[in-house]
């Protein structure tokens, strides 16, 4: 009896002074500034709410965000007054022809999420550049802002090349595309695809030097390349590509074969109508 | 044996008891609370300077730049960089809490060109630019000074209160001044005496650097910061640390009429003088200077500290690169100071030269023209080569790999620079 009595008080002891150290805490939201960024609203984030995020649900990051970019790169934010055209330009050249065709919610749904504008390109150690960049069908990083000029259109194209070029990958990533079209050209792909030019590659079958990357690379270049170029220009590429004609006819089928079973795309429309946005910037 | 029972339980049970405890010197607010108190406390800082602050940066490529920043409550910020005065930019800026609490410049501005990765932007390395950052840790602060590091350079950024549009307006005349102050000193070597102990002082208003030189066993000890200049007073990014002395500041700079710059340094008045000769002079330089057939670019002479006063730059060979190569060696008989546009040698000057290797100095004579040099650059050209022939020649000053500065060893109010081609 004197026994268990002892243990009791032993036990009541030590779980006393333990209760004694419980200590409650409300959770405080505010804490750390937790709830995301906030500064004034301005025209540009305006701008951006009312004709991307609320009708596409898309989130425009232009205020510098180390978190969201490689973090030992050095980068730099964008010229304030260059997001409205740049997004303004990449709405209408490749938003506005997708819902053409697709009606309203294609976009909606399909869409990457979330923008995050650099002013600079990232450069690589072996002396290429990133331009564009797209994460798991959500995210797409959009570099060399800064140099954005409506009257210089071989840099609109390439900038645009890229959101198209990203956009494609989130369709693939969704729904692949045949292996065959890995089969077309199997031996050209090689990471070292800088070392030749684009009128070299075409020769290879391929439609530009990035396109030797990867297979899924091809594949979305060839996308954004029949987009961006529109189809007399990329049939005159084409055509002088010698020796490579055949492979990238072939590809060209693969791709409009997808578009059209997968999406239920015609990319002749497609083409004509991104060309039209293009002209009419 | 129930003894020792109890004091296990008693053991066991005090420590409980003691975790408990507080430190009764912690605040009583929470760590979050506490941020989110200094982060309003920075905010006012920055938004109550009605005339702004006057900014001083320093980028791990080693450039000192100056600006002013105007910040208000509603995130923008308004710059200045001393490139261009009357050019004012508004963009943006956050404050945030990141390892530390963070000034982030977040959209695009005259500061960000320093930061910008294209070389073509605002110059430096390809992929860095001038290493320069626009996201800032608070290091320090208070409702006059805020001092901040880059996160990700490592730069360096002091805000100073501006007290008057005057103030603020200074921060881009100051270092002007202070270079018109230094430059009165004319010649190369510069001297100074710390506590009974002399200095050479490479003080360099132009790049922003200073340093102060000493000799250990023919060894020079180098101890340099780069600098900002707020009215007459040199400001170091690194305080120079002479034994158990600190320098942070130097304070009143100015030219004595008498021939010195005086200084103070806390109570003690510093002089800063002329000196005709090194504190220390490494003969075999000469040796490590000289060799037949070869060839290093050349800058203009420098005269009493003003620089090309000569205006050789005036000077065009021809069309395309035009360069200034001094050929070592070029004749057995002399050495060619050469103008070159295109990578062809147009004209220049021959100066034959005697070294000296037991003063280490390196002797010339000018002993004429080569090819046909325009009217209009003779007396330049001609002065150019003359300047070598100081009577008691020339000191040979190694500054680096192949750069060399040549001082006239009689007064050491001219000097000119070599280097890489």
């Amino acid at each position: 009896m004197k026994n268990i009595l002892r243990k009791l008080s032993t036990a009541l002891i030590v779980l006393l002074s333990l209760s004694s150290c419980k200590k409650e805490e409300t959770l405080d939201a505010s804490a750390l500034r937790l709830g995301g960024d906030k500064w004034e609203k301005n025209e540009v984030d305006n701008w951006v709410y009312n004709n991307l995020t609320k009708p596409y649900n898309i989130e425009v990051k232009y205020k510098w965000d180390r978190t969201e970019l490689t973090m030992n790169k050095t980068l730099v934010p964008p010229k304030e007054e260059l997001v409205i055209p740049v997004m303004e330009a990449m709405k209408k050249v490749w938003i506005d022809p997708y819902e053409f065709i697709k009606g309203p919610h294609f976009i909606k749904e399909m869409g990457q999420k979330q923008f995050v504008m650099v002013g600079s390109v990232e450069y690589n150690s072996n002396g290429t550049v990133v331009l564009g960049q797209a994460e798991g069908g959500r995210k797409i990083t959009l570099f060399e802002i800064n140099n954005y000029d409506k009257a210089n259109k071989p840099l609109i194209r390439r900038m645009l090349k890229t959101m198209h070029h990203e956009f494609a990958h989130i369709l693939h990533q969704k729904k692949m595309f045949t292996p065959l079209y890995g089969q077309v050209t199997p031996g050209g792909y090689d990471a070292t695809w800088f070392n030749y030019t684009d009128e070299e590659v075409l020769k290879m079958g391929f439609i530009s030097s990035y396109a030797r990357n990867t297979i899924e690379d091809d594949f979305v270049e060839m996308i954004a390349i029949m987009l961006v170029s529109g189809k007399t220009d990329f049939n005159a590429m084409i055509n002088r590509a010698g020796t490579g004609k055949a492979a990238l006819q072939q590809k060209e089928q693969y791709v409009r074969q997808y578009m059209l079973e997968t999406w239920g795309i015609d990319m002749d429309e497609l083409q004509a109508k991104t060309q039209e946005a293009i002209n009419a910037l | 044996m129930r003894k020792i029972k109890y004091l296990l339980i008693v053991l066991f049970a005090a420590p409980l008891w003691h975790a408990c405890n507080k430190f009764e010197d912690m605040p009583e607010t929470s760590v979050n609370e506490r941020i989110n108190e200094r982060m309003e406390e920075y905010q006012t800082y920055l938004s109550a300077a009605p005339f702004g602050w006057k900014a001083y940066l320093l980028t791990k490529s080693g450039l000192q730049k100056n600006f002013t920043f105007k910040f208000d409550d509603k995130n923008r910020v308004i710059s200045t960089l001393e490139d261009d005065a009357s050019k004012r930019e508004e963009s943006s800026y956050r404050l945030k809490y990141l390892q530390r609490p963070s000034l982030l410049f977040d959209t695009y501005s005259i500061l960000h060109k320093l930061a910008d990765p294209n070389p073509n932007v605002y110059g430096g390395e390809w992929s860095k630019g001038m290493e320069s950052d626009f996201e800032f840790a608070f290091m320090s602060a208070s409702a006059n000074r805020i001092e901040l590091k880059g996160l990700f350079n490592e730069s360096k950024l002091i805000l100073i209160k501006a007290t008057s549009e005057e103030d603020s307006k200074n921060t881009f005349v100051d270092n002007a001044k202070m270079i018109n102050e230094i430059m009165k000193l004319r010649t190369y070597f510069k001297r100074t005496t710390i506590d009974d102990k002399e200095y050479e002082v490479d003080f360099n208003p132009g790049d922003r650097k200073f340093a102060l030189i000493y000799y250990v066993d023919g060894f020079a000890k180098r101890i340099e910061s780069s600098f900002y200049v707020v009215g007459n007073e040199v400001n170091f990014y690194t305080p120079l640390v002479l034994g158990t002395d600190t320098i942070k500041v130097l304070n009143d700079v100015s030219f004595n009429t008498a021939g010195y710059v005086d200084v103070k340094l806390g109570a003690v008045n510093l002089k800063i003088t002329e000196a005709i000769e090194p504190l220390y002079y490494d003969k075999t330089a000469v040796t490590r200077f000289w060799a037949s057939g070869r060839q290093l670019s050349f800058t203009p002479w420098v005269s009493d500290s003003k620089k090309d006063y000569l205006n050789d730059a005036s000077i065009t060979a021809g069309t395309g690169l035009n360069q200034r190569v001094a050929i070592l060696g070029y004749n057995p008989a002399y050495d060619l100071m050469g103008y070159a546009a295109d990578y062809s040698l147009y004209f220049g000057t021959a100066i034959a030269k005697t070294i000296d290797v037991n003063t280490g100095l390196i002797k010339y004579s000018f002993l004429g023209t080569v090819g046909s040099i325009p009217a209009a650059y003779r007396t330049i050209i001609i002065q150019t080569a003359q300047n070598f022939a100081d009577p008691k020649g020339l000191y040979v000053i190694e500054k680096g790999a192949s750069k060399y500065d040549l001082v006239t060893a009689s007064d050491a109010r001219k000097w000119i620079s070599f280097g890489p081609l």
